[in-house]
């Protein structure tokens, strides 16, 4: 066995484990919630407020990783990177749900929230290094307040441009204008 | 923002952004999805947001945060009860069942750790038979009119035991098989070669997931059709000189244009360099190759 291969082997410890999760391995499922639950948990958390939602969220998420294992084989995000998708997508309807707004439950249809890492459309692996991570958590923080205030709203609540505008009274273009110049900043703190 | 030709690009360059975190309005997103099909530039740039989303989503504060320790229980005991998708690479001649079957089947999908407790059950089947038989026996003089039901329900539970009995062996052969996989995926000489197509299978790809201790596991996918009376055969070649390829088994059709084995391999074979798929007479293959590699793929590739 070549060292390269065993670096390989690393690096695909998490798809090997999703692998093994897609084989109906109870195990594998209890070893990616050990590595991903608390990032679900807290994400769910900082979207729902409430612990009792964020716990269903966590259950939620790796009940459909259980699920759907054998379909992210075909995905190209790494799989931290799909389970936080999950965890932003359940979150964010069980947010909806609850604030049970009829006019919003159309929000709901899976349409409405793109698979945005299902990964179909991008010839490139998503990869998102703990870096990555730092320096965008710094770089929102760096934000000026009347911008993420709208990257808070339309990520944390999944809120569009349209109901931007409605729920904080900002003239609709200027809700366009100032989510782009906020994302833009923060994607530039990436790692190309 | 209603069509290419009157909408300057940087409009969707603006778009981009918004869409990759799912906040583009209804009609402004199915518009930009058209435009998405057609322009490369713009599938690029949403790439490079979606790290951003994924980065967003990962940046939430995980220290901050105590997981109630009896979360993980009450999690995977949630999520294994639930029929699963199938997976494309499982499933052999002699332990596969239709899909349909298995998913209407929640029940076998219990953590495979746990076959002692599903033994059990049809235990308690009969149990719950001669139950019934009992309270035949002290009702049927009295109680004419509830004979009926009562044979119902030792029917019931006499067909109950039996499918419960059917299962279990089912469930086994499952666990045997997916603990075989699983240990083979987890060996610590495990190696992953992935192939490529040639000549009339050029469309083709695989992966194969190799150790050579404990066995193998192998997909193909895109593979043309077989002919009557042909199978595919895999090989495997060591990697010590000159080494003659070896049989790893005929690989099983799985759904539409993939195909899958699963296995172990022969004591002696040792480290493996190359995987190979080619095309052989139909029920065995033969001893060694006998037609031009289909697909193939090396280790370190």
């Amino acid at each position: 066995l070549a060292p390269q291969d065993l670096t390989d082997l690393s690096a695909e410890s998490d798809r090997q484990l999703v692998l093994s999760v897609a084989a109906g391995s109870s195990d594998a499922l209890g070893r990616l919630y050990d590595r991903h639950a608390r990032m679900v948990f807290a994400l769910a958390r900082r979207i729902l407020n409430r612990l009792e939602d964020a716990e269903e969220v966590v259950q939620d998420v790796f009940s459909q990783v259980w699920r759907e294992a054998a379909r992210y084989q075909t995905s190209r995000a790494t799989v931290a990177g799909w389970i936080v998708m999950l965890a932003r997508t359940r979150a964010i309807d069980r947010l909806r749900s609850r604030q049970a707004r009829p006019d919003q439950v159309l929000a709901l249809d899976p349409a409405a929230a793109p698979p945005l890492l299902s990964g179909d459309i991008s010839p490139e692996e998503i990869t998102i290094s703990v870096e990555d991570v730092r320096e965008v958590r710094q770089a929102l923080t760096a934000l000026p307040e009347s911008q993420r205030a709208l990257v808070e709203l339309a990520y944390y609540e999944g809120l569009t441009h349209s109901e931007i505008a409605e729920r904080t009274g900002v003239p609709l273009g200027t809700v366009k204008t100032r989510l782009r110049t906020a994302l833009a900043r923060l994607k530039e703190v990436l790692t190309s | 923002m209603t069509s290419d030709d009157i909408t300057p690009h940087e409009v969707w360059e603006q778009a981009v952004a918004a869409y990759a975190i799912g906040a583009t309005d209804p009609a402004d997103r199915q518009a930009f999805e058209e435009h998405l099909a057609s322009c490369a530039r713009c599938r690029q740039a949403l790439a490079e947001f979606r790290r951003l989303e994924a980065a967003l989503g990962l940046s939430a504060d995980a220290t901050a945060v105590e997981l109630p320790p009896s979360l993980k229980a009450k999690t995977l005991a949630r999520a294994t009860a639930q029929p699963q998708v199938p997976l494309p690479g499982a499933g052999t001649p002699a332990t596969a069942m239709p899909r349909s079957q298995r998913d209407e089947r929640p029940a076998s999908r219990e953590p495979a750790s746990s076959p002692s407790r599903r033994s059990a059950w049809p235990w308690l089947a009969a149990a719950a038979c001669a139950l019934v038989a009992v309270g035949l026996g002290w009702h049927t003089v009295a109680l004419q009119g509830e004979l009926g039901a009562l044979r119902a329900q030792v029917a019931e539970a006499t067909d109950r035991a039996a499918a419960l009995s059917q299962e279990l062996t089912r469930v086994r052969d499952e666990v045997t098989r997916l603990s075989r996989d699983d240990r083979i995926l987890r060996a610590p000489d495990l190696v992953t070669v992935n192939l490529r197509g040639r000549t009339s299978a050029a469309a083709a790809t695989g992966r194969a997931f190799v150790s050579p201790g404990s066995g193998l596991v192998f997909r193909a996918d895109s593979l043309p059709a077989l002919a009557p009376g042909r199978v595919y055969q895999l090989w495997v070649i060591p990697s010590r000189p000159g080494a003659a390829p070896v049989s790893a088994g005929i690989l099983t059709r799985d759904v539409g244009d993939t195909y899958v084995l699963a296995g172990g391999l022969p004591a002696s074979l040792g480290t493996v360099k190359t995987v190979a798929v080619t095309e052989e007479p139909a029920p065995a293959g033969s001893p060694g190759p006998t037609t031009a590699i289909l697909l193939v793929g090396s280790l370190g590739e």
